[in-house]
């Protein structure tokens, strides 16, 4: 739990962490999407290129990246292994049954890999550079046009924003019930699988039971302080667009026209 | 005797019509503006009730509740709930914000209040209560009572005219209690606020302009502090002095039929 | 069951970084059939020389006796399962553990997971739930169709069936009114005296202190400052002063008193029925 570093905020003041949230919630869903557009070679190293670029701009360390990566790897790995054995094309390196390694699935493995790796990479930025609640805000703003679809934007945008704010008082609360247990006699992650999620049911119950004690406290205190979804509601919290951001979707979106063009190239085009 | 705030008719309440006694039966009483008045009781008297009473969170079976002149009912509830705070028992549930201004600014944002006024009242209200240098500290890092201070700057920031306590100072260690308690008199002095305090605390009651006890849901008795504090059966242990008066007369001493405060009991003695 | 400290010292660990000490070379005793105080400010360290007693928190240096078993460095979690059996720790606000379908399932739990059977533990649990004053009848209830008070009952009877040599509680009066404080405080009493179980409590209310314990340990950074008889803390006005405490009210009247009269009266009197008794032996009243 503690190693995993996707999702942390890591405070600082980079250039990353200058960026409005809306400019790196886009830009990252954009790369995401610009990855997939990807199928030439120079194009994968372009986008390899940006990933570092980005993480270089957030000032935290390329070793903290990578130990973030580290916990998915095997997953990753198995992923781009199944492919790389049940995909064929192109120039057959050896083949068994079902299972055959081509030139195509080889290279298609290294563009899946690529793609896994830069995408974890790359939120992992986002998530590192920007507050939880900043995210919030953002995505707030791209909502609000969808309210007069009946879209709950408002009960959404606070339901996000009251669930950060206990994040740190579950961790809280379950190291204390479990200390409370285990002071009982109970023992955790031992046994057999179904040993083992038992003995959760001591944690889990209580934890739960105190969440619907706290929601009835907090709606109550929700009502009391004048909240009230249908009313406009003005905003403490204030978003700054500058130059900085104008320039970073620039760039995006001149990464995804190169790529866009190089996929029109047959030279070193590989699908 | 300044203008009534706070006016309760013939309040009966009842949680559930199954049960066969009223929580709070017939209730009357007035508050007028400036004045601090603690409620006491036994658990079940009924006390807790009235705090949610009183902003509509809870409506009664008969009676009638005015505050400020307005009658409380669904459609004025609202414009009641800006002219009252409450700061409820648990420190946690009830901070929405993920950071300490962010926290004071709720009311505020749910009033539709445009930035540059919210952020002159929060900026006032957080140097008001003595947290301006925890403005961007987020929850987890606050004791109970910084939470609790944190609360009552919020309803500071709303301009509500009426603070009540409901039993806001239960869960905090003694020193933080009494640190609170001077606090809020000397902000009552200062803003002109009207506090409703629901208590066991004897320690809180002691800083009362008056009392209202309550017993079985209706009103046994109402007196200033010293007038209640002699009274034979009380909801919590009476003062020291009072205390070892009532122990004196029982080993057979000659002592005053009535209460004594400390200096009035230690110049008794010393004569 | 005496617990023993020798120059313990703890800290924690959140992820890559490792706090402060918690607790800092901490060396004391206390005394098996004992009724000991924990007092000090927020952070001193109360809280976690609790946890030390039976290992939720590791010793990083020194030895935790417990009776005969003992924690140490380097022995991991070895033995602890003993000690928690011999251990019974009320937290404060108890009720948050409540979890089992019925009362008498949780106040079950405990004792079975150290190994009563299921008849044995509810026998335990149909007595525990009598000592803390409630009904028979809540044994088939859900607990958490009950009142705050009585939940924490039953949660305290959920660690009395384990039938502890050693009682530590952590403030449990917290949040009560004066009479659920009162009754709990008396039922912790009587387990002193009927029982002869070894008390440690963590306590703010300096009558509590006064009334019921025998031992106080005062804890300020990490450190036991002082480690020794009620008594001997409330009478010593540079202690008190020093370590910024608390005196009960009886001793801070009985201050002011002796202030205006400008004589001392023969004793330290911590509870208002010393008082009484003294003002009455010198004629006072």
């Amino acid at each position: 739990m503690n190693k995993l570093i996707l999702g942390r905020y890591f405070p600082g003041d980079s250039l990353l962490h200058l960026l409005d949230p809306r400019t790196k919630l886009l830009g990252g869903i954009a790369f995401i999407f610009i990855s997939f557009l990807a199928k030439h070679i120079v194009s994968l190293i372009l986008l390899w290129g940006f990933s570092f670029l980005v993480m270089k701009l957030s000032g935290v360390k390329f070793k903290v990246y990578f130990r973030g990566v580290r916990p998915l790897i095997w997953l990753i790995l198995f992923t781009v292994t199944l492919q790389i054995l049940f995909t064929a094309g192109g120039r057959i390196y050896f083949e068994w049954g079902p299972i055959t390694i081509s030139e195509f699935g080889l290279v298609n493995g290294l563009f899946i890999f690529s793609r896994f790796v830069m995408i974890v990479l790359v939120t992992t930025v986002i998530t590192l550079t920007t507050k939880p609640i900043d995210l919030t805000d953002a995505i707030h703003f791209f909502l609000k046009p969808l309210k007069p679809f009946k879209v709950p934007v408002e009960q959404i945008t606070i339901m996000l924003t009251i669930s950060i704010r206990f994040i740190p008082n579950l961790f809280d609360e379950t190291q204390k019930v479990m200390d409370a247990q285990k002071a009982r006699g109970a023992v955790f992650g031992e046994g057999s699988l179904f040993q083992q999620m038992k003995a959760l049911v001591p944690i889990f119950l209580p934890l739960f039971s105190n969440s619907l004690n706290r929601a009835e406290e907090l709606a109550d205190a929700l009502e009391v302080r004048g909240y009230q979804s249908s009313n406009p509601r003005s905003s403490f919290r204030q978003m700054h667009w500058k130059w900085q951001d104008s320039a970073c979707l620039f760039a995006i979106l001149l990464l995804a026209s190169v790529l866009i063009w190089l996929n029109s190239i047959n030279f070193l085009n590989i699908f | 005797m300044s203008r009534p705030i706070i006016e309760v008719k013939d309040l009966t309440f009842r949680y559930d019509l199954r049960e066969e006694n009223d929580t709070l039966s017939s209730l009357s009483f007035t508050i007028h503006e400036g004045e601090w008045i603690a409620v006491i009781g036994k658990n079940g008297a009924g006390k807790s009730t009235l705090a949610k009473l009183l902003v509509g969170l809870l409506q009664p079976q008969s009676g009638k509740i005015h505050i400020d002149g307005l009658e409380l009912n669904d459609s004025t509830k609202w414009e009641i709930r800006k002219k009252i705070g409450i700061v409820f028992q648990n420190p946690d549930n009830q901070f929405i914000g993920t950071t300490v201004q962010d926290d004071v600014a709720f009311s505020l944002e749910n009033e539709n209040i445009p930035y540059r006024e919210m952020k002159e009242r929060v900026d006032w209200a957080l140097k008001l209560v003595g947290m301006e240098e925890f403005r961007e500290v987020d929850p987890s890092r606050l004791s109970g009572g910084q939470k609790q201070r944190v609360s009552i700057a919020g309803v500071l920031a709303k301009k509500a005219p009426i603070l009540i306590l409901d039993e806001a100072f239960v869960m905090l260690d003694p020193k933080s209690r009494n640190e609170l308690l001077a606090f809020i008199q000397q902000l009552k002095r200062k803003e002109g606020l009207t506090v409703l305090s629901i208590t066991h605390d004897m320690n809180e009651a002691a800083f009362s302009d008056r009392i209202l006890y309550l017993k079985n849901g209706k009103l046994a008795n109402s007196g200033t502090p010293e007038e209640i504090f002699g009274l034979e059966d009380l909801p919590f242990h009476p003062p020291f002095s009072e205390q070892l008066r009532r122990l004196l007369k029982e080993l057979g001493r000659k002592v005053p039929e009535q209460y004594m405060s400390e200096e009035e009991m230690v110049d008794w003695i010393c004569k | 069951m005496q617990i023993k400290f020798e120059r313990v010292s703890a800290d924690y660990q959140f992820g890559p970084v490792r706090t402060p000490l918690v607790l800092n070379n901490v060396n004391t005793s206390i005394p098996a059939g004992s009724f000991t105080a924990v007092i000090g400010h927020t952070g001193a360290g109360k809280s976690s020389l609790l946890k030390v007693i039976n290992g939720l928190l590791l010793p990083k240096e020194g030895t935790v006796r417990v009776g005969d078993f003992s924690i140490e460095p380097g022995k991991g979690q070895k033995g602890l399962k003993e000690i928690r059996k011999r251990v019974g720790m009320v937290f404060q606000f108890p009720e948050s553990q409540l979890f089992a379908e019925t009362v008498e399932k949780d106040i079950c739990f405990g004792p079975m997971n150290f190994g009563m059977s299921e008849g044995e533990a509810k026998q335990k649990a149909r007595k525990a739930l009598q000592f803390v004053g409630l009904d028979e009848i809540l044994l088939k209830r859900s607990p958490f169709a009950l009142s705050g008070g009585q939940m924490r009952r039953v949660a305290i009877a959920g660690v009395l069936a384990m039938e502890p040599d050693i009682l530590v509680l952590d403030e449990p009066g917290a949040g009560l009114d004066p009479d659920g404080k009162d009754e709990i405080m008396k039922m912790i009493c009587s387990l002193h005296k009927e029982k002869g179980l070894t008390i440690v409590l963590v306590t703010h209310d300096m009558e509590d202190v006064a009334r019921f314990a025998e031992d106080v340990i005062v804890m300020e950074s990490g450190k036991s400052v002082f480690h020794g008889k009620v008594r001997e803390l409330f009478n010593n006005d540079d202690l008190v002063k020093n370590w910024n405490l608390d005196y009960p009210e009886a001793r801070k009247f009985q201050i002011k008193l002796e202030e205006r009269l400008g004589r001392k009266l023969p004793r330290l009197c911590m509870t208002k029925e010393e008082l009484a008794e003294t003002l009455i032996e010198v004629g006072l009243v």
